[in-house]
């Protein structure tokens, strides 16, 4: 599993990051940034509060397979820092 | 099903609470038989009113519902706008409670209220993801973590002046009010001289709208010309002088024109200051009441920022709750809200929903609160967040060190609170000892 951040809909409330400090980070202007895009199962509990309390459901977590599809990024990218 | 809902009597907002701390007792009933149901609006409009979590959470998160005209529709507004009868210009009240049409009560509003271009509470779309985005890096989680020293600055001279003052005081004056007022000149950057400005054109907005029978328009008028003055001087003075502060951030990076500008930090300092005084001085106030909730923290300092979680679920200070128009029909919970329909979402009712939240009359420090609706939801979720949050968290550890023996200094019913539930959730005072 992957986990996918469409920058485009997120208005940078930051829940994410209060759910996952591990995993997502904000930008400079608020907007989410993914640390770790591979979805972990000892961070899962905090990355599915993530994804469930995303208020734009700006984030989602994908199969591998699901992915490669997305891998042109026309959909918002996954950012690392 | 949808027939026999539309066939129901729309109901009242419900105000009556059976304590001041609790909801009102409808909102269960209702709850549990229709958790969406037909509301009266001002005007004779009928709309819908939300009462679970699961219900409001999915308005609030729906895009097809939008904020940028509803605010006229607060309930609270038409309590506020029946007690100017006779102090308003001749017809505008009547207009706006029982304009024929919508457009109408629209105007009248306009008239009464006037809008803010800057405000994106009432913007959607481009228009409010501009305005938001001004200020999104300001109020990040990390960008909030290097206010930490600030805070606990602010906390620890307001801790020593209570103290100074000696036992008994009234928290809601010393401390509460001071706390969030010093943080609001420092993020907002302007001077604590100046606090005054705008802390009292906020109490003259609040106090106009309490139901007191001298409320008048007047005076909620001179209050919104004070702010309005005060803000203008700080936007052009930010312009002249930009520093380091939000406010200087938002003149600068942004092409918001001198209006917009007054109008957003406006609404920063109405957010900045009352909801932080009142949730300050409401924790306070939960935790002395039940002694054992205040000990429990006393003793384990880790559980402050999931008590400061369930204290914001437990009070929902925003008490109107949240209100959006359907911008097309949308089918919710077994009826069809029809386009440009209003509908309110009680915070508070969803907050103590017993389905989302076990025995949600209790505060539970401990509680797993994930998913309260305190800061709301959506696209419009409260900005400033993780800053009220470290707020919350930072008043309360410096007055649980400095007093770990403080108390209410008077028997609880002696405790103003308002006992209707369609104004700003707030305390009158809080007598406290130590």
């Amino acid at each position: 599993m992957r986990i996918h951040a469409d920058r485009e809909r997120c208005v940078g409330s930051g829940m994410c990051v209060f759910h996952a400090p591990d995993v997502f980070d904000q930008d400079v202007d608020g907007a989410v940034l993914v640390r770790v895009s591979d979805a972990d199962p000892e961070r899962d509990d905090h990355v599915q509060r993530a994804v469930d309390g995303c208020p734009t459901s700006a984030l989602s977590l994908v199969q591998a397979s699901v992915e490669s599809s997305d891998k042109d990024g026309r959909e918002g990218t996954i950012s690392r820092l | 099903m949808t027939d026999g809902v539309l066939a129901e009597e729309p109901i009242d907002y419900p105000t009556l609470r059976p304590h001041p701390l609790r909801p009102p007792e409808a909102f269960a009933e209702l709850r549990a038989d229709r958790p969406i149901c037909r509301l009266h609006y001002p005007g004779g409009a009928v709309g819908w009113f939300v009462t679970s979590h699961e219900l409001g959470r999915a308005v609030l998160a729906d895009s097809r519902f939008s904020s940028r005209a509803s605010s006229l529709l607060f309930v609270d507004r038409r309590a506020m706008v029946e007690s100017m009868a006779g102090a308003a210009p001749p017809g505008v009240v009547e207009r706006y409670l029982h304009g024929q049409s919508r457009e109408e009560r629209l105007a009248a509003h306009r008239e009464l209220f006037p809008t803010s271009r800057g405000d994106m509470l009432s913007q959607e779309a481009e228009g409010h993801s501009r305005l938001r985005k001004l200020h999104t890096g300001y109020f990040s989680v990390r960008a909030v973590r290097g206010w930490q020293d600030m805070l606990e600055r602010i906390v620890g001279e307001c801790v020593d002046a209570m103290e100074a003052a000696g036992s008994p005081v009234d928290l809601l004056e010393m401390y509460a009010k001071p706390v969030a007022a010093k943080m609001t000149c420092e993020v907002l950057g302007v001077p604590f001289a100046d606090h005054a400005r705008f802390t009292e054109p906020l109490a003259g907005h609040i106090d106009s709208a309490v139901d007191t029978g001298e409320s008048d328009l007047e005076r909620l008028q001179r209050a919104t010309e004070a702010l309005r003055e005060y803000v203008m001087g700080v936007v052009a003075r930010k312009r002249r002088e930009p520093g380091d502060d939000l406010l200087s951030e938002i003149v600068t990076n942004g092409d918001l024109d001198d209006d917009e500008l007054t109008g957003a930090a406006r609404l920063l300092f109405h957010a900045a200051y009352e909801t932080s005084t009142a949730q300050i001085s409401l924790s306070a106030y939960a935790l002395l009441r039940e002694p054992e909730l205040w000990q429990t923290l006393r003793d384990e300092p880790s559980l402050l920022p999931g008590a400061v979680e369930e204290l914001v679920r437990y009070m929902s200070i925003v008490q109107p709750g949240a209100t959006r128009d359907a911008l097309e029909d949308v089918e919710l919970g077994g009826v069809t809200i029809r386009a440009g329909e209003t509908v309110t979402i009680s915070l508070l009712a969803a907050n103590h929903d017993p389905a989302r939240f076990v025995d949600p009359a209790r505060i539970d420090l401990r509680r797993d609160t994930n998913g309260h609706l305190g800061f709301g939801q959506g696209r419009h979720m409260c900005l400033g967040q993780h800053l009220a949050r470290l707020e919350l968290q930072t008043a309360l550890r410096g007055l649980i060190e400095r007093f770990p023996d403080l108390r209410l200094a008077v028997p609880d019913e002696e405790i103003s609170l308002p006992t209707r539930h369609d104004y700003s959730f707030r305390l009158d005072g809080l007598p406290v000892a130590w």
